[in-house]
């Protein structure tokens, strides 16, 4: 079999497993989402976010933060609350944080790079996604 | 060369992952089978929401799957450590910045390398920009435009890529590498 063949074969199997794994997360999502949906109250959330672009993105970047898996889980948790009716900026720190603040991560970033780093890192990356996010949804305005 | 102790202890992590989601999904089915007979009417609901999302989800998981493809095919933790190589400055960023991009799976699988590479003189300055470039998913895009739409995809991909630059800066400074010699 030429080599580029079996390369192809290979990436394929290895996509597969990634893909059938990313199949579990999907299914266990959806199915908390539409169980929430359904127990808690529509207002919930809203009370969580108070319609302050600034602090209703501190308060996305925080769950964000504390967050983790694979970033197909933001994007569904993120949408259905968009559609719940929290602001947008506030989802998109939420999505940002998510993918570039890591807590879960952050024992094996130190290992790998050191406190003085990951603290480092992690800290400028939970203010940038707040930023961000404020910047993002200004320009779609303006847009 | 990508150390074999790495690999088996990644191939273990997946595994164990692996092991977690099934187990998560027979839960959550345990979860629905009792409320099936707790509450029939929360289930009614909840099972009609579910199959919502799942019909409208669906389309897009095969433009997911071929990106995914495309992805391991092109880019591999050791292709990657030839790309880096000696290189720095702006071609340095753009690069780190696509490696960054096309990255797949958890980043915890990255870091071996990142920190081999950092051995070899990669800055925290670049790791910084990797890790940050990661938040852009192309495999996944189709799902961030069926949820926000295709403007908010463009702006957030295009400032993101933007801002990872200034993170990279920042925690650059912040960190300086200690000159040996």
């Amino acid at each position: 079999m030429p080599e580029s063949e079996n390369k192809s074969i290979k990436a394929l199997k290895k996509t597969w497993k990634q893909f059938s794994s990313a199949l579990y997360i999907i299914f266990i999502i959806f199915s908390v989402v539409a169980l929430l949906q359904n127990i808690i109250p529509h207002n919930f959330y809203s009370s969580l976010f108070i319609n302050n672009p600034v602090v209703d993105s501190f308060t996305g970047a925080l769950l964000g933060s504390i967050s983790f898996g694979n970033p197909i889980g933001s994007y569904l948790i993120g949408g259905e609350l968009v559609k719940e009716g929290i602001s947008i900026v506030a989802i998109t720190a939420f999505l940002l944080a998510w993918v570039t603040v890591g807590i879960v991560q952050l024992p094996v970033e130190i290992h790998y790079f050191g406190k003085k780093f990951a603290f480092i890192r992690n800290t400028v990356s939970f203010f940038a996604s707040i930023i961000l996010a404020i910047l993002i949804n200004l320009i779609i305005h303006l847009w | 060369m990508v150390d074999k102790n790495n690999i088996s202890s990644e191939q273990k992590k997946n595994s164990g992952k692996g092991k977690t989601s099934t187990l998560l999904s027979l839960l959550m089915i345990l979860v629905y089978a009792v409320i099936y007979f707790a509450d029939n009417e929360l289930f009614v609901k909840s099972a009609n929401t579910l199959w919502k999302m799942i019909l409208q989800f669906a389309p897009y998981l095969f433009l997911i799957f071929l990106l995914m493809f495309l992805s391991e095919l092109l880019i591999t933790p050791e292709k990657a450590k030839k790309i880096f190589g000696n290189k720095s400055g702006i071609k340095a960023l753009a690069v780190t910045s696509v490696v960054g991009i096309l990255s797949v799976g958890p980043v915890y699988v990255w870091f071996p390398l990142l920190h081999d590479l950092k051995r070899h003189g990669m800055t925290n300055k670049l790791i910084t920009v990797f890790m940050y470039n990661r938040a852009v998913k192309l495999q996944i895009m189709p799902v961030m435009v069926f949820y926000f739409g295709l403007r908010f995809t463009i702006v957030f991909t295009i400032m993101l890529i933007i801002f990872s630059f200034f993170v990279g800066e920042i925690v650059g400074r912040l960190t300086p590498e200690k000159i040996e010699g």
